[in-house]
């Protein structure tokens, strides 16, 4: 029982996510892909995710440059960071389902190269979390990547619209309600997937704040007060 | 005319498997990797004075 009571998301996850696979591959195949537009049930989701990923990032940037409070800086880095695998997983997929439809993995094609784009533009941002000793500094530069870089996100998703475009547009209203049910069902347990995930890695952020922090507390207590290196903790709202 | 071609692939199934099992398995993958630098960060506070 204790165990329900702790891990209960998880338990849910697991149990949604095997619905929603179980679906996948049981539901009727699309009449003119056939089995292999079974495909979207992953690819779709995965995608999907990386939006609302990169759009809580938004949130906390924008949330820690109004009040400088660490939790904000550490909720839009974790989420960055599941968002970033989300649309690797998304771009793999599409190129396992273009191989067969399209007859190759890769074409230079607008959707393909703008969520290229979007994956390294927020690889860059956890490239930059990383080349910022100054936790303050570190704080307020991704902030501001984390905002700016949003602005892929409606180019990514108008790309299908704007340019003529290979790749399909929106199936969510163009497919019958047994597939569409699946493809709701697929996103729903991505998500609960995604609470997974974020839950861990706020919890892995929590950590290595504290061991920063300690690790300043202990260089501090070797060199003298005097030797004082910025701490986000320490710092509250940076002006 | 693309989605006809597609109807005719006959190895589709094989996509499917590839395509689920990548997806699932990085996940998992993840989710693993994550409880692994939890551990690891627990040791390392625990280790410092």
């Amino acid at each position: 029982m204790k165990f329900l009571r702790t891990r209960w998301l998880e338990v849910t996850a697991l149990l949604v996510v095997g619905a929603a696979v179980v679906r996948g591959v049981t539901v009727a195949a699309d009449v003119t892909q056939g089995d292999v537009q079974r495909i979207m049930y992953v690819h779709v989701p995965a995608a999907w995710l990386a939006f609302l990923a990169f759009g809580v990032t938004v949130v906390g940037s924008v949330a820690w440059l109004r009040s400088g409070k660490p939790h904000w800086d550490r909720l839009a880095a974790s989420s960055a960071e599941i968002g970033v695998v989300f649309t690797g997983l998304a771009i793999v997929a599409g190129m396992i389902w273009a191989r067969p439809v399209w007859g190759q993995f890769w074409t230079w094609e607008p959707r393909l190269v703008t969520t290229a784009l979007l994956f390294f533009i927020y690889l860059g941002y956890l490239a930059l979390r990383r080349a910022v000793i100054d936790p303050v500094e570190r704080a307020r530069r991704s902030a501001i990547m984390g905002i700016v870089a949003f602005i892929q996100i409606p180019i990514v998703y108008q790309s299908v619209n704007w340019w003529r475009s290979l790749h399909q547009t929106s199936s969510r209203n163009s497919i019958d309600a047994p597939l569409r049910v699946t493809l709701w069902l697929a996103v729903l347990a991505f998500t609960f997937a995604y609470a997974v995930m974020l839950r861990r890695r706020l919890e892995l952020s929590l950590l290595e704040a504290a061991l920063e922090l300690r690790q300043l507390e202990g260089s501090q207590a070797v060199a003298g007060a005097a030797v004082v290196a910025p701490s986000l903790e320490k710092a509250g709202h940076h002006g | 005319m693309v989605d006809l071609v597609a109807a005719q692939v006959e190895n589709a199934w094989w996509y499917v498997t590839a395509a689920y099992v990548i997806i699932l398995g990085g996940m998992a993958v993840f989710v693993t990797a994550l409880g692994i630098r939890i551990r690891r960060a627990r040791r390392a506070l625990d280790q410092l004075p």
